[in-house]
């Protein structure tokens, strides 16, 4: 019980990151670039700051933008 | 004193104020945008208190998932609060009518604030413990209530402001990455969801993944170095110490 308490953070985190991106389409414009390029940012980010604030705000900043450059594209 | 108390437990709790309050508007704008209003926010951040999840929450409430996908995907996001409890067993353990609040109250945050024990002087540790708790508590539901109202009167399109949850998720999974010597139970965790997320499609895939990860996880063990260190030094006696098995080759997208 202890042991999957230990282990158990790493894989639902894991789990979770798949949730968000459950209902992206990669088979069709815009094939998941938005969520890729900006998920890519965010993990940067946070590799360089190790600050999950900046991360987030980075990366999320970043989707939105994406998201209206793919619109008007 | 419990005015020196309150003060005190004030700064302690500066650090975490910054933090849960941005993020509690990110999840009050995501819940707004989601059609739940100020008072949603209020109850949800008031009544469960539980950062991330909350940000789950309102994708199964927006989903209609049900109660029992709800109860264990709370139960398997949260185990991790498991341990914060059991560090904190002796030192809330005479905390008499706190209990309960301080137990509820046992966030990521708040955890990180208490763990070390570190009572300033002259104050009583259970109090300080609650209004540490207290502070955090109510930046959170402070930062709930803001974004939701934000949400409402926000001049600009909020367009894809979602993606702070996936986000959020992320950078927590890079820094545990980072910090984690073993990869496996990571690892683990999203080949499992991507498999079950092909096999059973986004709204149902959920509980299978959990089972599969409890399941993979339990029959991994000796893998994933986990165990606890008087067992072993570093958790690895094979070689090769990395993933074996075939559980994972056919998950990876």
């Amino acid at each position: 019980m202890l042991y999957l308490g230990r282990v158990l953070p790493y894989a639902i985190m894991g789990m979770l990151v798949v949730y968000c991106l459950r209902e992206t389409d990669f088979t069709a414009s815009p094939f998941g670039l938005p969520e890729l390029a900006a998920g890519a940012v965010v993990v940067l980010l946070h590799v360089w700051k190790r600050n999950t604030l900046v991360s987030i705000l980075g990366g999320t900043a970043l989707y939105m933008l994406l998201l209206r450059l793919c619109a008007a594209l | 004193m419990t005015g020196n108390t309150v003060r005190q437990a004030f700064i302690r709790s500066l650090p975490v104020l910054a933090g849960y309050v941005v993020l509690g508007i990110g999840f009050g704008i995501l819940l707004q945008k989601n059609g739940y209003g100020v008072l949603w926010a209020f109850a949800m951040s008031a009544l469960m208190f539980a950062g991330s999840m909350q940000f789950v929450g309102v994708s199964l409430l927006a989903g209609g998932a049900s109660l029992l996908t709800t109860a264990l995907t709370t139960l398997m996001v949260n185990a991790r609060h498991l341990f914060y409890g059991i560090s904190m067993i002796s030192r809330y353990r005479d905390a008499g009518r706190k209990k309960p609040y301080l137990i509820f109250a046992l966030t990521d945050e708040t955890y990180s604030l208490v763990v070390d024990g570190n009572v300033p002087e002259g104050c009583d540790p259970h109090s300080f413990y609650f209004f540490v708790s207290l502070f955090n508590h109510c930046y959170w539901v402070a930062g709930g209530v803001i974004g939701a109202l934000l949400g409402q009167v926000l001049p600009f399109d909020t367009a894809g402001i979602e993606f702070s949850m996936t986000a959020l998720f992320l950078s927590v999974f890079t820094e545990q990455w980072i910090t984690a010597k073993n990869h496996l139970p990571a690892i683990t965790g999203v080949a499992a969801a991507v498999v079950c997320l092909l096999l059973f499609g986004p709204d149902r895939f959920l509980i299978p993944t959990m089972l599969a990860i409890t399941a993979l996880l339990t029959l991994l063990r000796r893998k994933t170095g986990a165990e606890p260190p008087t067992d072993r030094p570093d958790g690895q006696t094979e070689p090769d110490g990395c993933a074996g098995g075939t559980e994972q080759e056919g998950g990876a997208a």
